[in-house]
């Protein structure tokens, strides 16, 4: 894994003046490990620990949706790169894979379950897409050649 | 994946000894859950009170649970944190399980049944 700090450097189209990269690969013990670092990076902002958790629980759902759908079917596991910024206003996470793309290229949306009558219907999977829009303030999706590129933004004020 | 059982009959106590159910343990707390859990009693209690992180695998691994042990055996959880909590709540499982906010306070309601 490979983590950078790029602090007062712009970087690519993402505020500038707090901001990170991780690089890592696409697995599920590598998505621990990186969101970890992300977190360790992200304490020096005092964000508080409720909007922390956000942003913990919103990086390992995305980060596994890559690596479960992008990657599948892949003979090894690519590469994901997240870059962290923030503005004082706004944290905005993009993340970056060379997996397959979306269908259409479009984001799924969140599913709906129907009311929960049967313990046997229950839905054991299909959560994360909810709970990443329920817990971010603005989802976009674009497909820029052979990469996916997903930014969201977090609302969240520094002590 | 650490886990501990206890059984004072009719109930089964499993502790997670883990901080984190994430996707990277969803499969084994799953495989280690069945297994501890397969002469359990009418009920089993869950003790997440160690737990400080759960993504919606994890989330997925205790539907998962509940639904293999049941109708005979019921899955209640006790003791969730800030951020477990939440994960509940907004994917609407919280109404799906029955959830007490310690471990005493599942086993003082369960013991007198």
């Amino acid at each position: 894994m490979i983590a950078k700090l790029l602090n007062d450097r712009v970087m690519g189209d993402l505020p500038s003046y707090f901001a990170f990269k991780v690089t890592l690969h696409g697995t599920p013990e590598a998505v621990r490990n990186g969101v970890a670092t992300c977190m360790k990076n992200l304490a020096s902002l005092n964000l508080g620990p409720e909007k922390l958790a956000v942003v913990e629980l919103v990086m390992a759902e995305t980060l596994n949706n890559i690596v479960e759908h992008a990657f599948c079917g892949q003979s090894s596991p690519g590469l994901v790169r997240l870059s962290c910024a923030y503005d004082g206003r706004y944290l905005s996470l993009n993340f970056k894979d060379s997996g397959s793309a979306l269908p259409e290229h479009i984001l799924p949306r969140p599913k709906q379950f129907e009311a929960f009558s049967d313990i046997q219907s229950l839905p054991e999977g299909g959560f994360g897409w909810g709970l990443i829009h329920e817990l971010t303030d603005e989802v976009s999706f674009k497909r820029v050649g052979r990469f996916n590129s997903l930014t969201l933004k977090i609302e969240a004020s520094a002590d | 994946m650490r886990l501990s059982g206890k059984t004072e009959e009719p109930l089964q106590i499993v502790t997670v000894l883990e901080e984190r159910i994430d996707a990277a343990v969803a499969l084994e707390f799953k495989e280690t859950i069945r297994q501890m859990t397969e002469n359990a009693p009418a009920t089993i209690i869950l003790d997440l009170s160690a737990v400080v992180f759960i993504d919606s695998s994890g989330l997925g691994a205790i539907v998962a649970t509940m639904k293999h042990l049941a109708p005979e055996r019921s899955l209640v959880l006790a003791g969730l944190t800030g951020p477990v909590d939440r994960v509940f709540r907004l994917t609407r499982m919280d109404s799906v399980f029955s959830l007490y906010p310690t471990l005493d306070h599942a086993l003082q309601d369960l013991a007198s049944v």
